[in-house]
């Protein structure tokens, strides 16, 4: 009752071979997505993985996603963004160069060239419940919630859960065992 | 099974029971292996599945964030799951991208082309189970299980062991028990042989088979005695029939040896008071023909000569018939006899009663005897008087006496005279009974029935051969066939 014809079973061991095969080559679409584009839709992952509070930004009906400061993502947040809803709502992108334009966002994405002004910005976006994500040093220590850290080529994630607590913003496990949990002020 | 016919029936029984119980003991080992493989099947499919949906779960974000280390890590979880061999996560693509493999585990797993996303399978590396990883209703990656079934290998490794103990048991126990049937099955069949043997070696049929319960073997064996017990009761019937005939033969011949005796003494009585009254007609007619031969004419004369002659036959009758008795009346004292000086002495009287008789006597010799010499010239004189006699007629008279085949007991005296007819061989020895008439050859016809009884007092016989003008051959014998 375990037996199988010989014929079907050379059949399968080819195909395995072939699929292991296969596996060891590259993706065909052989340059990799650059370091935005993945950033991009980490961004919109995030989304996923995170839970605003009922009466955060959107009540028209969109979700806003804003980069403060000198966007370093070039297309690849419209490209990755576009057409894309989360909780139904649909996905709006903008840009804005002073935290006082940063009005209802969901995610507000802070750019390396905010990185002097950070506290204030923060201290302007205090208790409101938005997801601040950023790619600077010491972002998460210094009361960002989500960092971004190239490491070996691989992007790692850091948390500030204490930051995402008090934007009461609910993030989920499946996201927080992916990340570093930082506390606020380790760093300096 | 032509193999069992030539064993003993307690081996047949053994092997019947061996046989069948083996028979038992593997086909129920065999459903139970079955069941079993099943089972183990089903919950090892249950199992992996469970923790397929687990790990699939938590991989949807570490495929999300592309983190292979944190994936790798959920995978490692697997290490707590020793039935599964390998692991893998793979994105839409069909990209590996994290693997686990339990240490020893070389290949790294990889879909067979055209695996739906969900699915359990069992084939030759065990069991394979590919469920989609999924985060909001829509399917970010695969994730492949491959469990071998080692532990079912195992245990069905460690049930053949027991049934292998078990078998060699249970055949020692069946063999035992067989044994014990063995002896109260076959032994009573071979102490029913021992004792058919006995009766048809020994005809001894007083002997009995033991009783052997109440089965089929039980039942032959009571039908076995009841035939001993007829065949012996049959036995003793007829050595009762026997017994009792041979008392009333033995009766008969004393009655009938009374009897012979009672007739012997009447006629010899008879035969001894009829002499006086005839030797008084016999002297009287003498007396008339002397006184008065004168006044007689030839008619009287001739009747006187008449009742002369029929007196002096009578007379020689009376004579023949006293012989006759006196011999079954003498005493018979057996000694050694020479027949061969008996008959030369026979022959020479014989010789000498007629001279002009060219008769030639052949007497083998040295033929001997142990009987009673008088009576064996008697019988000597009587054949060899009638071989004389019914041969006097032929040119070359021979009378032969002689021993048939030159030795043993039977005695002969042939001679090639008138013989006689077959027919009537029986008669001759019946006394006054003769073949040939007064005229032919005289005689009273007295002579066989005194040889016959002269044989018969021997204990003897006697028979005759003959054919009319060829010859004739008398036979006899003096000692009973022993
Ligand atoms: N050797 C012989 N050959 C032919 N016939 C014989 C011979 N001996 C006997 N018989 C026949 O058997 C009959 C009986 O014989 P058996 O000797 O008794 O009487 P018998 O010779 O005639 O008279 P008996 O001997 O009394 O003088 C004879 O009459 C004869 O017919
Ligand atoms: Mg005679």
């Amino acid at each position: 009752m375990f037996r199988e014809s010989s014929a079907r079973r050379t059949v399968r061991l080819a195909l395995l071979l072939f699929a292991f095969a296969a596996a060891r080559l590259p993706p065909a679409a052989a340059a990799g997505p650059s370091e935005y584009e993945v950033k991009a839709a980490f961004l919109y992952n995030f989304a996923r993985f995170v839970e605003w509070p009922l009466d955060a930004a959107g009540v028209d009906g969109t979700f806003v996603v804003t980069v403060l400061g000198r966007d370093p993502f070039g297309s690849a947040l419209d490209d990755t963004l576009r057409g894309k809803k989360i909780d139904d709502k649909r996905v709006v992108v903008r840009r804005v160069s002073r935290s006082e334009d940063v009005g209802r966002s969901h995610i507000v994405f802070i750019s390396d060239s905010e990185k002097d002004r950070l506290p204030a910005i923060l201290k302007s976006l205090d208790a409101a419940p938005v997801l601040t994500v950023g790619d600077m040093n010491q972002f998460a220590e210094r009361g960002g919630v989500i960092r971004f850290k190239v490491d070996q080529d691989r992007i790692r994630l850091e948390i500030n859960v204490a930051a995402a607590q008090r934007s009461r913003l609910r993030i989920s496990s499946q996201l927080l065992k992916l990340a570093r949990i930082v506390e606020p002020g380790m760093g300096s | 099974m032509s193999f069992l016919g030539s064993l003993t029936i307690g081996r047949k029984l053994t092997s019947i029971s061996v046989l069948s119980s083996v028979t038992a003991l593997l086909s129920a080992s065999a459903a139970f292996l079955a069941y079993d493989v099943h089972t183990f099947r089903q919950s090892l499919t249950r199992r992996i599945a469970t923790e397929a949906e687990i790990i699939g779960f938590n991989s949807a974000s570490p495929i999300l964030f592309k983190d292979a280390e944190a994936a790798t890590a959920i995978l490692n979880g697997l290490t707590a799951e020793p039935s599964v061999r390998a692991a893998a996560i793979l994105d839409l693509g069909g990209t590996r991208f994290a693997s686990y493999s339990r240490e020893g585990a070389a290949t790294p797993l990889a879909a067979p082309a055209g695996l739906p996303l969900t699915s359990q399978q069992f084939g030759p590396q065990g069991l394979l189970v590919s469920v989609p990883i999924q985060f909001e209703g829509r399917a970010v990656g695969r994730l492949l299980i491959n469990a071998e079934s080692r532990e079912l290998r195992e245990r069905q490794w460690r049930y053949a062991g027991i049934v292998a103990i078990v078998l060699a048991c249970s055949f020692v126990l069946a063999l035992a028990i067989s044994r014990v049937v063995e002896k109260t099955i076959s032994g009573p069949v071979l102490d029913l042989a021992a004792t058919a043997r006995r009766v048809s070696d020994g005809k001894d049929y007083t002997v009995r088979a033991r009783p052997a319960g109440g089965d089929e073997i039980g039942a032959l064996v009571s039908t076995f005695n009841a035939m001993l017990e007829r065949i012996e009761g049959q036995n003793s019937d007829l050595e009762q029939a026997r017994t009792e005939l041979e008392k009333r033969v033995e009766a008969r011949t004393r009655e009938l040896a009374a009897s012979n005796k009672e007739l012997e003494a009447f006629s010899y009585s008879v035969s001894h008071d009829l002499r006086a009254p005839l030797r008084a007609i016999d002297g009287f007619s003498k007396a008339l023909l002397d006184h008065c031969d004168a006044s007689l004419d030839e008619k009287g004369r001739h009747y006187l000569q008449r009742v002369r002659a029929g007196t002096k036959r009578m007379g020689d009758l009376i004579d023949d018939m006293l012989g006759l008795a006196k011999i079954s009346r003498k005493e018979l004292t057996r000694q050694r006899v020479d027949l061969s000086a008996i008959a030369e002495r026979v022959a020479a009287e014989l010789a000498g009663r007629d001279s002009g008789h060219r008769l030639r006597v052949v007497v083998e010799a040295g033929l001997t005897a142990t009987a009673d010499s008088g009576l064996v010239e008697v019988l000597l004189e009587n054949l060899m008087g009638n071989a004389w006699k019914f041969s006097s007629r032929k040119d070359d008279p021979t009378v032969q006496v002689g021993r048939v085949n030159g030795k043993g007991r039977v005695f002969y005296v042939r001679d090639n005279g008138a013989g006689f007819d077959m027919a009537y061989a029986d008669k001759l020895f019946g006394a006054f009974q003769r073949l040939h008439s007064d005229a032919e050859f005289e005689g009273t016809g007295i002579g066989l029935a005194t040889v016959q009884r002269i044989v018969n007092r021997h204990g003897g016989r006697v028979w005759a051969e003959g054919e009319p003008g060829k010859g004739a051959a008398f036979y006899f014998t003096l000692e009973g066939e022993a």
